[in-house]
């Protein structure tokens, strides 16, 4: 689908159009029309601060500030824009306060897009059929791994685009950035999840490196048998 | 009209576009033809398209019952102190 259908799907146009009614019965003292907001965004707003600050307490945390600071906030809500975009700007920012709270000596915000693109350092072939040599579980748990491991800046991005199905616009808008700059950080995003899957899922050129990663899928098998080994090198 | 000569740097740089569909019919031809030529941009394309596939695929996202619970307590506490 192309991002301008994508944009103005009938279904994306009738979701934000109930997202303004309900809007409106709020303000106008339905109170519990929020609780249908809430349930229709819970899961959006979870995944971005999930995704911002990785670990479930401070991302449950920073999901109750978000709906928390969205109702006292509804009335300053611009209709011409997107419920959903306003909510997602409010989630990344309550995220990214509890991350700065967490480690101040980073500063988030700050990060540097990095400078020129790095050209892929794996390319290998990948086995035609991934899902076939690995189970769900364990291929569920590369792929977190890869989008755990990008930057906070990137993996927002990746998680609203092609998690959640949003249009690049919509990341735009939420995060406050413009368009080439979030297809920008797309594009690194993606680029460093295919890296890192590249590691388990690239068919080995040479015996050796076969060897090798007969060794990594047989580690991770156990570990997802006996629970997750921490540390060790990766091949 | 002639098809530009793409480097390998110059089609990584649109690989994202280009799987989206959000790229214009010549550069898309540039870039195919690059493609074509080219077996390592072409490893990564491909490997690329089977990311987006593979994490598109993964198990739908729930939120933890008791998250949610916990959540529509704190709310409802916020709510009825504003009505």
């Amino acid at each position: 689908m192309s991002e301008a259908n994508q944009e103005h799907s009938t279904e994306a146009l009738s979701a934000a159009h109930a997202d303004l009614l309900l809007v409106e019965r709020v303000l106008g003292g339905e109170t519990n029309a929020f609780e249908e907001l809430v349930r229709r965004h819970e899961k959006r707003v979870y995944r971005t601060t999930l995704a911002i600050t990785k670990n479930e307490h401070d991302a449950e945390e920073a999901l109750q500030e978000t709906f928390i600071k969205a109702y006292k906030n509804l009335g300053t809500f611009r209709r011409e824009s997107r419920f959903t975009t306003w909510l997602t700007r409010i989630a990344i920012n309550q995220g990214l306060q509890i991350l700065r709270a967490r480690r101040p000596s980073v500063s988030v915000e700050e990060q540097q897009e990095q400078g020129g693109l790095a050209l892929p350092t794996r390319v290998e072939d990948w086995y035609s059929n991934p899902e076939l040599r690995y189970a769900r579980k364990q291929l569920q748990e590369i792929v977190e791994d890869a989008i755990r491991t990008l930057p906070e800046i990137y993996r927002v991005v990746f998680i609203m685009r092609d998690i959640q199905g949003e249009s690049t616009k919509e990341a735009a808008d939420a995060l406050g950035i413009g368009i080439q700059a979030a297809k920008s950080r797309l594009l690194r995003a993606r680029l460093m999840v295919r890296e890192s899957l590249s590691r388990r899922l690239a068919r080995p050129a040479t015996v050796k490196s076969q060897m090798m990663h007969l060794m990594l899928v047989m580690r991770d098998a156990l570990s997802a048998k006996f629970g997750k080994v921490h540390g060790g090198s990766d091949v | 009209m002639t098809v530009e000569t793409l480097s390998c740097r110059q089609v990584l740089e649109e690989l994202s576009n280009y799987l989206d569909g959000d790229v214009a019919e010549e550069l898309r031809r540039a870039i195919d033809g690059h493609l074509s030529r080219c077996h390592r941009c072409t490893i990564v394309f491909d490997t690329t398209r089977q990311t987006l596939r593979i994490v598109r695929d993964m198990e739908p996202f729930d939120v933890p019952l008791q998250v949610s619970a916990r959540l529509y307590a704190r709310l409802s506490a916020v709510l009825s102190s504003k009505a």
